[in-house]
């Protein structure tokens, strides 16, 4: 026990002010000074007393934290009726009743609601105390499972990575070495040809890399998502590190050139699930990892039918790593996020050389490291950008491909541009001027700062004028864009069909927020691109001369023409991403129990589209 | 018999005497062994009792007790350095006397000044009491507060070798500062030994303790710490080896490996140890067959044992309790780690099978009518194969487990409890079997001697109490802590059993005679 100082051996007593406060709450109006001196002196003792008892049962118990029923069983030992109130907070609910020449006492039993009992609204009962066993240590070898501590720390990992000469004989010894004979050798060769120096992965370790590879590419999802959650909790992977590096930048490689989109998603899962492990330290394999993340963002194409697939969430869900890279591992001697932004911005600044699908990846790969970065090196290309789109958009050469890259791109711009906006400009917002400096792009971004500028007062403000305002952006939005092209007109018909709710929705108080289950949210914020561009695709697909008028103006003709529609467009979207849609039917079939239950056709649509966001989340969250 | 035990014997005699109660005395005087003579003895020491029952009463100036010490201080420091840290052993009892005198006496702020200037600078294990103390600061406070009793109504005990004592007297002759020598005549007793002064390891090694050290004469007593050889093992262990042979004869060389092998084990043992107590100087009831063979087991598991080096290394299995947010006060794995038993702060105990073997119940009485006794596998074929569980819970206390034993042979569990009971289980119809009330107070500790039937408590009351499984009563009450007893231990032998006491002494005590061996050290935790 450390020695203590002088302060230590009296402590804080109470003070007589706090004394005369306590007196005066339970009536005792004026409480003479010396008498309160007294009482803070005794009451000092006798509350160090029992403290000094309840310590006795801490220790007995084993424990370092003090807790009340320790206090409790002190002052049962001082015979002292202990402190109820923290036990329940009231006394056995007697009751006493008399009639008939009868008296009686009884317990008052309180009725219970079954409603609540069925829709489980009490709280959850605490889990049961289970045991758990594990192998600390076999024959003096400590196995590498998760509940041991990893064998080489991660700031070894990081200290051995940044800084290779700091670290001393006996904590190199100690990294990744298998066997004792392996470290001699190792010894002998010393570090200057430290690369021949080879890690030999155990038999178990093969194995293991051999089940978690052909499971993180193997069409189970269920043991995917195992060997995933493998991937990034378990400690020992330390040693198979380069070998699952070197297996993902092959797999990119072959695939990118194969076009197989779904092969390259599930490697970026296995990316982010290394990223997620915290007792690994990637920064000796970032060199590597780096330019096959990269190629997923910018590469040119990256399916079979780029028309068709959701390459999209791919270069979204690889940009997210890239940022998540940059800020676990950039340091002021690697300067990654530096080098990363100077890559994407370089690739922008081609120009017209640059396809817009890999425009679209630069972009988003930029918008992805934040607002900073964003105002940077996005903000003053928004008109160069928003002329080149513009062609694609509006122009009469329309390539459809091209037509839902630059689609994908606007909304993108707008959606990442606008709160940078928002808080540059000051309130007064025209029109005009956004025409004047964003070019193109300057409606669709004036609409989205006044409405980012307008949320926070929706959510706090009931008053129906701002709901009409609402409304009246809402349906700015749209006009603009009913001259587009398909797939945004059904943007704008189920928007139209919805603004009634818009209000009912506000008025009950919900925030709208990106991640909501109401459609309405979900047409305005970013998941829902890839849906409405599929959509379209399917549109232009399966119905070529899709009649855009009739959606607007006629709802009930259009809704047996619509439902055969979505229907197709149904089957279809299950079709692209077979595996992943498999998984989310729980959260499909609840969205859409939620939102939109009055019409079936609408109902239908809200399916397809919540089964692309969930996808889009699938990815995110994995 | 031990000095301050008699003092306290006379003072209850003359308080007897006192209240005319003849015949209570005489019988004490006859079952303390006191003859007659010891009347002239107890009128001597009546002075003594005074003192004892007065306490701190004094007219010393308040004043002079801080210059005092400074000036008991500046002479220990001073002194030559062989006899230098045997005389500032005195200081701690002295302040602590000086500061009661202090708070005794009203003179509240000269004793915090006190124990601030000077309370940190003692000797850091006695720290914890020196807190404790502090609290004190009321003459009210000391009323039947443990630590002031304890202080007042003992004499703290000091080892010193003759020349340093010498030299102490001299010095409070010298000075005769009057606060000094009272406190140094009234609670101090010096046990005085031949030879050269300790240097500060040997009294660090030995001091501590509320009441200081052991004295010599406590520390004398012959332990017989050797280890019996077990007759009926040996007995036993030809018939099983012959068991042996014969069920093994299909592979001849086998058996006589092993006999190779245990000769040497039994014959090493039979060599019957000096130290070793006679083997029935406990009494213990008879074997049963079946714990014979259970033995015969242990010893060759034991046999068996590797011992760790560097190239053998250990396996260690970890098992996890989940979800038991702090609600786990004890745990108790059995020898042979087939069973684990945890208990709960809300008073339930929970057993676990950590071997593939369920924990099964015994069958009901008409079921078990129905087996053949004369069955070899009777014990098998007892229990209710339907029943196996891998966990059982145990309920019955009413407050917080604080400890847990299993007995040798795996069908008793001991639990004792804040409710201040203790529980025998039964591991084989998982029920509690018999409740042991004595204790008043929380009980700490609870082991099993290590040839089961007897078992040992310690309480928060101050005692330890030895217990046989079939008595409700305890055989024996082991009192002279001054503060909780926290730990308790029986020796290899079952002969003695060891208690560890937040007076931070550690005693051993006879099981047969009920003495005490006291050895003092410095706990800290």
């Amino acid at each position: 026990m450390a020695r203590h100082s002088d302060s230590d051996l009296y402590g804080t007593s109470f003070s007589a002010e706090s004394i005369k406060v306590i007196a005066e709450s339970i009536g005792i109006g004026c409480l003479p000074d010396d008498a309160a001196k007294e009482l803070a002196d005794d009451i000092s003792f006798r509350v160090k007393h029992i403290i000094q008892d309840a310590a006795k049962f801490m220790q007995h118990a084993k424990r370092t934290k003090l807790m009340n029923i320790d206090i409790d069983n002190a002052l049962k030992l001082k015979n002292l009726e202990p402190q109820y109130g923290f036990h329940s907070n009231e006394q056995l609910p007697f009751r006493f009743a008399s009639g008939g020449g009868r008296e009686l006492h009884f317990i008052e039993e309180k009725e219970v609601d079954l409603n609540d009992l069925i829709q489980n609204v009490n709280t959850k009962v605490p889990l049961e105390v289970t045991l758990r066993s594990h192998w600390l240590c076999i024959d003096g070898i400590q196995p590498t499972i998760p509940e041991n501590p990893p064998p080489v720390t991660k700031e070894a990992q990081k200290l051995e990575s940044v800084d290779p000469i700091k670290i001393n004989k006996p904590s190199k010894e100690s990294a990744g070495k298998p066997t004792t004979g392996k470290q001699k050798l190792r010894n002998v060769e010393t570090v200057q040809i430290k690369q021949l120096a080879t890690h030999e992965l155990s038999v178990e370790q093969q194995l293991y890399y051999k089940e978690i590879t052909e499971a993180c590419v193997g069409s189970d999802e269920g043991r995917r998502a195992e060997a995933l959650q493998s991937l990034a909790s378990d400690p020992g992977l330390h040693e198979m590190l380069p070998r699952m590096c070197t297996f993902i930048i092959e797999g990119v490689r072959v695939n990118v050139v194969q076009n197989n989109l779904a092969l390259l998603i599930y490697l970026m899962r296995m990316v982010k699930a290394l990223l997620d492990n915290q007792s690994l330290y990637l920064e000796k394999y970032l060199h590597e990892l780096i330019p096959s993340v990269t190629t997923c963002i910018v590469s040119k194409q990256l399916c079979m039918r780029p028309e068709l697939d959701n390459h999209w969430a791919l270069r979204d869900f690889a940009s997210r790593l890239m940022a998540q890279i940059c800020k676990n591992f950039n340091t002021s001697t690697n300067n990654i996020q530096t080098r990363v932004t100077r890559m994407f911005s370089n690739a922008i600044s081609q120009g017209d050389k640059l396809a817009l699908s890999s425009l679209y990846g630069a972009l988003e790969g930029l918008s992805e490291l934040g607002a900073e970065v964003i105002k940077t090196f996005i903000l003053h290309r928004t008109r160069s950008i928003g002329a080149r789109i513009e062609q694609h958009l509006e122009g009469s050469l329309i390539s459809n491909l091209d037509k839902i890259a630059a689609g994908h791109i606007k909304s993108l711009l707008v959606k990442v541009l606008a709160p940078v906006i928002k808080n540059l400009r000051n309130p007064p917002d025209h029109l005009e001027e956004y025409k004047a400096e964003y070019g193109y792009l300057g409606p669709a971004l004036h609409n989205a700062v006044m409405k980012a500028r307008f949320q926070p007062v929706t959510t706090t403000t009931n008053s129906s004028n701002v709901m009409n305002n609402t409304i009246t952006c809402a349906g700015t939005n749209i006009a603009r864009t009913v001259t587009a092209t398909s797939g945004i007109v059904q943007q704008q018909v189920t928007s139209v069909s919805t603004p009634g709710r818009t209000i009912v929705m506000n008025q009950t108080g919900r925030v709208t927020t990106p991640t909501g289950n109401q459609k309405i949210v979900f047409l305005t914020q970013r998941p829902q691109t890839p849906s409405n561009i599929q959509q379209q695709n399917q549109q232009n697909n399966t119905n070529q001369q899709n009649t855009v008028v009739k959606f607007v103006s006629n709802a009930t003709t259009v809704n047996t023409q619509k439902l055969v529609t979505t229907q197709q467009k149904l089957s279809t979207g299950t079709m692209l991403s077979p595996g992943i849609s498999q998984t989310n039917q729980q959260s499909i079939s609840l969205v859409s129990k939620q939102s939109f239950l009055q019409q079936q056709k609408i109902k239908v649509e809200a399916m397809d589209i919540e089964e692309d966001v969930s996808t889009h989340f699938v990815l995110k969250d994995q | 018999m031990e000095n301050p035990e008699k003092s306290q014997l006379l003072a209850v005699l003359q308080v007897l005497k006192k209240y005319n109660l003849k015949g209570t005395e005489e019988l004490l005087k006859k079952e303390a062994n006191l003859g007659d003579g010891i009347d002239n003895n107890s009128l001597q020491q009546e002075s003594d009792v005074n003192s004892v029952l007065t306490g701190y009463k004094s007219d010393g100036d308040p004043e002079a007790y801080e210059e005092c010490y400074i000036e008991l201080k500046r002479f220990v420091e001073g002194s030559l350095d062989i006899y230098k840290h045997e005389l500032g052993t005195i200081l701690y009892p002295v302040l602590v006397h000086m500061y009661l005198e202090l708070v005794y006496n009203g003179h509240t702020e000269k004793a915090i000044a006190l124990m601030q200037r000077f309370g940190p600078e003692q000797d850091i294990y006695y720290q914890d009491d020196l807190r404790k103390l502090a609290l004190v600061t009321k003459r009210d406070h000391m009323n039947g507060n443990e630590l002031t009793d304890t202080f007042k109504s003992n004499q703290f005990i000091i080892r010193m070798s003759r020349d340093t004592l010498s030299l102490l007297k001299r010095h409070l002759h010298d000075k005769k500062a009057s606060v000094m020598v009272n406190i140094i005549q009234e609670h101090l007793y010096f046990d005085m030994y031949e030879g050269v002064a300790r240097n500060k390891a040997q009294i660090d090694a030995t001091s501590g303790a509320i009441i200081g050290e052991a004295t010599r004469q406590d520390n004398k007593a012959k332990v017989l710490y050797g280890l019996p050889k077990a007759p009926d093992i040996q007995s036993l262990a030809a018939p099983v080896e012959d068991e042996e042979e014969s069920n093994e004869q299909d592979t001849p060389d086998k058996p006589k490996k092993k006999k190779a092998k245990k000769d040497p084990f039994f014959s090493k043992k039979t060599k019957s140890d000096p130290n070793a107590p006679p083997p029935d100087r406990i009494p213990f009831p008879d074997l049963k067959d079946n714990d014979k063979i259970e033995k015969v087991k242990a010893l060759r598991e034991a046999s068996r044992r590797v011992n760790l080096s560097p190239d053998v290394l250990p396996s260690i299995c970890c098992y996890t309790l989940l979800n038991a947010n702090h609600t786990v006060t004890c745990a108790e794995i059995t020898e042979d780690s087939s069973i684990l038993a945890v208990g709960f702060i809300d008073s339930i105990i929970k057993v676990w099978s950590l071997v593939p073997q369920k924990l099964k119940t015994m069958k009901n009485a008409e079921q078990l009518q129905d087996i053949n006794i004369e069955a070899e596998d009777v014990l098998v074929r007892m229990m209710d194969e339907r029943s196996g569980e891998s966990c059982r819970s145990l309920f019955g206390h009413s407050g917080p487990i604080c400890a847990i034993s299993f007995s040798p042979d795996r069908t008793l569990l001991l639990t004792s409890s804040e409710d201040t009971t203790i529980r025998l289980w039964s591991l084989q119809i998982w029920t509690c079997v018999v409740v042991y009330k004595g204790h008043m107070f929380p009980v700490w500790d609870i082991k099993f001697s290590p040839l089961g039937y007897y078992f040992a408590s310690a309480s928060n009351d101050r005692t330890a109490r030895l217990w046989a499984t079939d008595h409700y009563q305890p055989l024996r009450v082991f009192a002279g802590h001054f503060s909780d007893v926290d730990v308790i231990q029986f020796h290899p032998n079952s002969n003695y059993v060891a208690t560890g006491s937040s007076d931070r002494r550690v005693s051993l005590w006879d099981l047969t005679t009920g003495n005490y061996h006291l050895e003092v050290q410095t706990v800290e935790y």
